[in-house]
């Protein structure tokens, strides 16, 4: 079941009925202390009354009282207007004097003219025992006029023998029904502020609960839902200048960050599809198969550094028994690089094709390469044209590492020693200046004897400390080789002990390496 | 929104009914009973002075219904006297105030309530009890059979006369002494329709006096002194603040509560005395009605109770709330 809270629930709930309890208890202490002072005042009063009238009230008056006829007469009237006084002063509700009579209870003189001798039915215990210990007494009953409450105080009198006897009871009442009223009157003041406090504090409540919490938890939700439905960077304006506000603050910047990685996440993905369109043309230019030619055997790998590579080489079949080698490193890297790369891959195999002499094909490409790709970039590249029949391979260089010979010393079964076959001339890379005349060399190889060509990925491969792999150790690598090594398993070597030399650390830069065998077929 | 809502409806009932509970829970018995009244169907209003309202019994004594409550307001009692009914079984009931400072802002004088307790209307008002020189302090009532309502005033010594509407007719008496036709505390009044007599307990002069009621040829109700019963005392005859009175019309026997006497007293129209009722315990009796077959009504104030007495006086049974 999806039973759902709401805050308002959570938070105004609670401190409504707090507030309500507060108030509610409040007003019942009022209420108590301000019953219980007026009950404690009043039975002082009452007291007070009863005791100073029964003190100072005329007896010998009070005696010629006797009859019901009697309560016309002028004593019966003097001792009310002893009554009265007290009465108005005192603020009660009713004075009478009693008298006992063979343990009946009558009124004697009282401010209602209720009558002498009228039968006082409701004598308690505290009007007897008044009349017993001659003290006042407080007393409580209800009669057919009504509930009261109050004191009886005896009018005491001494005989000739000197003794004390009780003549009369003086009684000061409060009608209950008055302090009942009022009491209710009170209350019903109180049950006012409960409720008016009630009322006010729920809406207050409401009030707060929807101006500080309510409408900016609804702007936030809000914000959110926009942000959910894909409005990346929403933002919320809030200025609670609370948690709320810091809420919304922090919401915002999340959204301006999702919307910032969002749009850098997109551009990655862009251009790794890019990457891969290039990496894949770039692929294509690659030769998909070696020449066979015989007497030669080729192996030859491009391993980039990223998706798409500055490196190239190409292997191209010149006739039945010629065979072009094209090793290159564009400068840069990434995408400019590679379509650097295909540039001059593309102008080199044609000018390979349409130039039989190495240095020329360099000259030719470096003139259109100058003139079409950006100023700055520039590519080192190396031609060789391999003659099968006469073993000989002449070889231009623009600017590229100078490749290694490998020739095999059939005594040891080791290379004799590998070494480098330089220039001369110019060696500019291509694209830099406009007209470079390059220069070739011939060699003359022996069966058994195998070129290398590689690019500066491999002496620049770099362990986790910052060393390069460099020429020696390559150097001693293929030294230690048997001479009867294939051109796959030298690079297979070469690049396991890269792999070795590098360990963690990431490749940083594009590996190529060409290697032909004359194998004297 | 809508939680809230439903929460507050909910909180809403429940103190409703809360209050509702609290409001309608009626006292048990009785306290301090008053007046009583006997309606044709011979079941009882009487007056519970001490719980503020009137309660309405069966025949049998069983409770049936109750009305009022205790307050100043217009509907409310605040000291209930005496109860009576007319043709209609409207109860008229007296209300006073014996503070004069809350008096004046009270609704005191006579109100007047549906069979079924609904309240109709009140005669007097907030202003019943004073006049430029009398205090009238509403005590017993009696209507006669052409609807006129008699009002008892204590301290005025008069009584008021009301028609069926409400208006005064006219005020009879008035006048404090102990002469033929004046009073010393005018507490009751009853009416005689067979022989047009009216009866008015005379409390401190402690006598029942008797008048001829009759309209004159302006239509002026008049009422003539014709006897005085009783004298101040214990001996047969005599009254110690007597209360209400009660009449069997048929026989024109007229009972008087003799409470100072702790008795009932029954004298026949001419005022000759017939006989008591008494009690072998103490008791106050104050309220009298006659039922239809001749019982009489005699409410027990001390104990709150209502004795009911054969026409000769053998208490027939007695009726105690919640006993």
């Amino acid at each position: 079941m999806n039973f759902k809270v709401p805050l308002f629930l959570k938070l105004m709930l609670p401190l409504i009925a707090l507030f309500i309890l507060t108030i509610g208890l409040s007003g019942y202490w009022v209420y108590r202390q301000s019953t219980q002072r007026w009950q404690t005042e009043m039975d002082t009063r009452l007291e007070r009354v009863a005791s100073l009238l029964a003190r100072t009230i005329d007896v010998n008056t009070l005696e010629q009282i006797k009859t019901p006829s009697d309560i016309d007469s002028p004593s019966y009237q003097a001792i009310v207007n002893q009554l009265e006084p007290a009465l108005t002063a005192s603020n009660i509700d009713w004075i009478g004097i009693y008298y006992k009579r063979d343990n009946y209870f009558y009124y004697w003189v009282d401010y209602d003219f209720t009558g002498v001798g009228y039968p006082f039915f409701y004598a308690t215990p505290e009007h007897v025992a008044a009349y017993q210990d001659q003290k006042p007494h407080r007393v409580q009953y209800t009669d057919e006029f009504g509930s009261y409450y109050g004191f009886v105080a005896p009018i005491i009198i001494t005989d000739d023998s000197g003794d004390t006897q009780v003549m009369g009871l003086v009684e000061a009442l409060i009608l209950v029904e008055s302090r009942d009223l009022l009491q209710r009157d009170t209350l019903n003041r109180v049950w006012l502020i409960l409720i008016g406090g009630s009322v006010i504090a729920v809406i207050l409540s409401l009030l707060i609960n929807y101006f500080l919490i309510n409408r900016p938890v609804r702007r936030l939700q809000r914000g959110a839902l926009e942000l959910a439905g894909g409005q990346l960077g929403h933002t919320i304006s809030l200025n609670s200048r609370d948690e709320l506000e810091d809420l919304a603050d922090t919401f915002n910047q999340m959204s301006t960050r999702l919307e910032t990685l969002y749009q850098q996440r997109t551009e990655q993905e862009r251009m790794q599809r890019e990457l891969e369109i290039a990496h894949n043309v770039q692929q294509t230019l690659f030769p998909s198969q070696l020449p066979q030619l015989p007497g030669l055997q080729i192996a030859a790998i491009c391993q980039p550094h990223r998706e798409t590579s500055g490196d190239f080489y190409d292997l191209l079949e010149l006739g039945q028994t010629q065979l072009g080698v094209v090793v290159g490193d564009v400068s840069g890297k990434s995408i400019p690089a590679a379509m650097v790369m295909v540039a001059a891959q593309s102008v080199i195999r044609a000018e390979a094709h349409d130039h039989p002499k190495p240095e020329l094909v360099l000259s030719q490409s470096n003139a259109l390469l100058h003139r079409n790709i950006p100023r700055g970039m520039f590519v080192a590249a190396s031609y060789a044209r391999f003659d099968v029949p006469t073993r000989t391979l002449v070889w231009a260089n623009a600017g590229q590492i100078y490749p290694m010979l490998l020739h095999r010393a059939s005594s040891t079964g080791h290379n004799s020693g590998a070494r480098y076959l330089e220039s001369t001339g110019a060696a500019f890379p291509l694209g830099i200046v406009d007209k470079i005349q390059y220069t070739a060399q011939e060699v003359e190889l022996l069966p058994g004897d195998t070129v290398l060509f590689f690019t500066d990925g491999v002496i620049e491969a770099m362990n986790p400390t910052g060393n390069l792999y460099g020429f020696e150790r390559l150097e001693s690598l293929v030294n230690d080789l048997q001479s009867d090594f294939s051109p796959d398993r030298l690079i297979e070597v070469i690049l396991g002990d890269i792999a070795t030399f590098a360990g963690p650390a990431e490749q940083h830069d594009d590996i190529t390496l060409v290697a032909i065998k004359i194998t004297g077929d | 929104m809508s939680h809230l809502h439903s929460l507050s409806q909910l909180g809403l009932l429940a103190w409703l009914l809360f209050l509702l509970t609290a409001c309608s829970g009626q006292p048990v018995g009785l306290l301090r009973p008053n007046g009583v009244t006997i309606a044709p169907d011979d079941s009882i209003y009487v007056m519970d002075k001490g719980h503020n309202r009137v309660v309405h019994l069966s025949v049998g004594g069983q409770f049936l219904d109750a009305f009022g409550s205790l307050g100043r307001g217009q509907n409310d009692i605040f000291s209930g006297w005496d109860v009576a009914l007319d043709q209609a079984g409207n109860v008229y009931l007296s209300n006073h105030i014996f503070d004069e400072e809350a008096s004046y802002r009270s609704h005191d004088g006579i109100k007047v309530f549906s069979p079924s307790g609904q309240f109709l209307r009140e005669i007097g008002g907030q202003d019943y009890r004073f006049d430029d020189s009398f205090h009238y302090t509403p005590y017993g009532l009696d209507i006669d059979q052409q609807g006129h309502l008699y009002v008892a005033n204590f301290d005025s010594n008069s009584v008021r006369v009301f028609d069926v509407t409400g208006e005064l007719i006219t005020e009879l008496f008035g006048q404090r002494g102990s002469d033929l036709g004046q009073f010393n505390g005018l507490s009751y009044v009853a009416v005689d329709n067979q022989r047009s007599l009216l009866y008015a307990s005379d409390e401190a002069n402690s006598r029942v006096q008797q008048f001829n009621l009759s309209l004159t040829d302006t239509g002026q109700l008049t009422a003539t002194h014709r006897l005085s019963i009783g004298t101040y005392g214990q001996s047969v005859g005599q009254f110690s603040y007597p209360q209400d009175i009660a009449i069997d019309e048929s026989s024109g026997r007229v009972y008087v509560a003799d409470m100072g006497n702790r008795r009932i007293q029954v004298f026949d129209s001419e005022g000759e005395y017939l006989a008591e009722i008494t009690q072998p315990h103490e008791w106050q009796v104050i309220g009298l009605a006659i039922g239809s077959d001749g019982a009489v009504y005699a409410v027990d104030a001390l104990n709150n109770r209502i004795l009911v007495f054969e026409p000769n006086g053998q208490l027939r049974r007695q009726i105690e709330l919640g006993q």
